[in-house]
């Protein structure tokens, strides 16, 4: 473990990160050890997010620091880690196309070491049944901004179940009109308020450290 | 039975009232709610787009239905929404199904290399070069709704209504802020690595587009005076630290409020995500000239143990109560809001709009505290 580029990981010193990178790779220390290092540094990020010393500006920066960092090991399938806690699918429900909240939540999941599948906006439930079929994640997300998705999201999640997907997949949801009477309706299993508590969820629930 | 005339002169004086925080015979009612008004009244959501005339008049049908509603209008026409928010707009009717509600399809032009063209050309510049490059079609559309929009005002006046920002002979007037501005433009995302990756150059770009847009504010509302000009700040929540809240944000936002009340006019403030952080910054702007307007995400009640008798409030049930909800819990909450700020200066609304899909008991209920039955 590089202590150097945990804390400049953990401080968004996105040079002192990127050439302390160069500097491990060309003594020849294994990209893994690397990318730990790096993920021990978005362990802490993600604390001080937490202890709100740090906010979505900084989680995001993380995320784009710990992108390009381990696009210097060749990318994460190059690192060896793609899948290092699993595999997270997410999307916005059908009829909404909204995507900010959804872009942050899977930049974040994927810097946190998630192999991220993003399957966009307007997502049918077609969609999410077939990626769950093919990725077989344990976490699900499903973000929505509009009320009038709720149902969509209902339909989607009583699909699953028909579907027999349901028991092994958990079903996060998020988005502006969200909150724990919707998740109740939807027959979601946990509403994340923002990206951080989605990727504590996950990792809790995968039994990640 | 009271004339049109009355009826807008008794929701006029009463909204005054509750504006500068000060006792009323009961809240004052303003719905944001054309998409819910437009069903209720008979028509469906795709006759705002289709026929704009036809729709707001449903949305004035659907305000009669509800009661004695103080505020209405002045009209809306969802193809020209894109216009605030650097953003195609899909809406029913033609690119989604009748009755949905009308959806931002962000573009998000904005390069790095475009704070170096607002810098040296402004930002209005390059609003309008946007404009023309990716929505050639906005120019029709506003030519389109330009003759309407009096039109449509003056049914939702003939009607007794009166509009919280721009009543009388005043537009609807907004300060949205340059911050909201640029995140439109440039997306979230990339915004918010600019400001730590090249601070400078986004103050520098801020600057130009404020010198801009504070202007335009200061002639709009010493030319029309609205009662209440519509103003706000993007990047609450959990967007910014404290630190870079108060270097790009708040220091713009203050000087809008104090712009505005200056100018004679006072604030609405629309306040969206939440903002229990910022409250204390809240307290900083002039006594009994705005009114706190979360949009159902802001802890109503903490945010009043601050700011109750500093300025009035607004709203703000959430859309998911009034969505999934029943009337019982609705009048409640409406009911305990009105308990702990309703003496004076309460207007009673709902959080940010009310979905185009709240269930109609579940308004009605907002209604019926409102009116105290």
């Amino acid at each position: 473990m590089s202590n150097k580029l945990v804390e400049a990981m953990a401080d968004l010193n996105e040079d002192a990160v990127l050439e302390e990178v160069k500097a491990l790779k060309a003594k020849n220390v294994p990209a893994l050890d690397i990318i730990a290092s790096l993920q021990e540094g978005m362990g802490i990020v993600g604390k001080r997010f937490e202890e709100k010393e740090y906010f979505l500006s900084e989680l995001i920066m993380s995320a784009e620091i710990f992108n390009e960092a381990s696009q210097l090991l060749g990318g994460m399938g190059g690192a060896g880690t793609a899948s290092k806690y699993g595999t997270f699918v997410m999307g916005t429900i059908y009829d909404d196309i909204h995507d900010i909240g959804k872009n942050i939540v899977t930049t974040v999941m994927s810097s946190n070491g998630f192999n991220v599948i993003d399957l966009g906006v307007d997502v049918p439930t077609a969609k999410y049944v077939e990626a769950i079929r093919q990725y077989k994640p344990k976490v699900i997300g499903i973000s929505c901004l509009l009320t009038t998705a709720f149902d969509n999201i209902k339909e989607c999640i009583q699909t699953l179940e028909k579907e027999g997907l349901r028991k092994d997949v958990k079903v996060l949801i998020g988005g502006g009109p969200v909150d724990e009477a919707t998740c109740k309706y939807v027959g979601a299993d946990h509403v994340c308020r923002n990206a951080q508590e989605t990727v504590e969820y996950s990792k809790k629930y995968m039994g990640v450290q | 039975m009271k004339t049109a005339e009355e009826l807008r002169k008794e929701h006029l004086e009463r909204l005054k009232k509750a504006v500068a925080n000060e006792k009323t015979d009961r809240p004052p009612i303003t719905l944001n709610a054309d998409a819910f008004l437009v069903q209720y009244g008979g028509g469906k959501v795709s006759d705002l787009v289709l026929n704009p005339e036809y729709g707001n008049e449903c949305c004035i049908k659907g305000l009669q239905k509800l009661g004695d509603i103080d505020c209405g209008g002045p009209g809306t026409y969802p193809p020209v929404m894109g216009a605030f928010a650097f953003a195609k707009m899909k809406v029913p009717g033609r690119d989604l199904a009748d009755n949905m509600i009308w959806q931002i399809d962000e573009l998000r032009p904005m390069t790095v290399e475009d704070y170096d063209v607002i810098i040296d050309k402004g930002f209005n510049y390059y609003s309008m070069e946007f404009q023309k490059k990716y929505l050639p079609e906005l120019e029709k559309e506003m030519e389109y709704w330009a003759p309407l929009a009096p039109k449509i005002a003056q049914m939702y006046k003939d009607a007794g209504y009166v509009t919280l920002s721009g009543d009388g002979d005043a537009p609807f007037t907004i300060a949205g802020g340059v911050f909201g501005g640029f995140m439109s433009a440039r997306g979230s995302k990339a915004l918010l690595m600019d400001i730590r990756r090249i601070p400078d150059k986004v103050m520098a770009a801020m600057e130009v587009a404020y010198e801009e847009s504070s202007k335009a504010l200061r002639e709009a509302v010493r030319k029309f005076k609205p009662l209440t000009v519509f103003t706000g700040a993007a990047g609450a929540g959990d967007f910014l630290s404290m630190k870079d809240f108060d270097k790009f944000i708040f220091p713009q936002f203050k000087n809008d409020v104090d712009i505005i009340v200056e100018e004679g006019s006072n604030c609405y403030l629309h306040l969206d995500l939440c903002w229990d952080r910022f409250i204390d910054h809240l307290l900083e702007f002039p006594k009994n000239r705005c009114v706190f307007g979360p949009d159902g995400t802001t802890d109503m009640f903490k945010a009043a143990d601050k700011l109750y008798g500093h300025m009035a409030f607004y709203g703000d049930v959430h859309p998911a109560l009034l969505t999934l909800g029943t009337p019982d819990e609705v009048y409640a909450y409406c009911k305990k809001l009105m308990d702990r700020v309703g003496d004076k200066g309460l207007i009673m609304s709902t959080g940010c709009s009310v979905p185009a899909n709240a269930k109609p008991e579940n308004v009605e209920a907002v209604i019926a505290a409102a009116l105290g039955k």
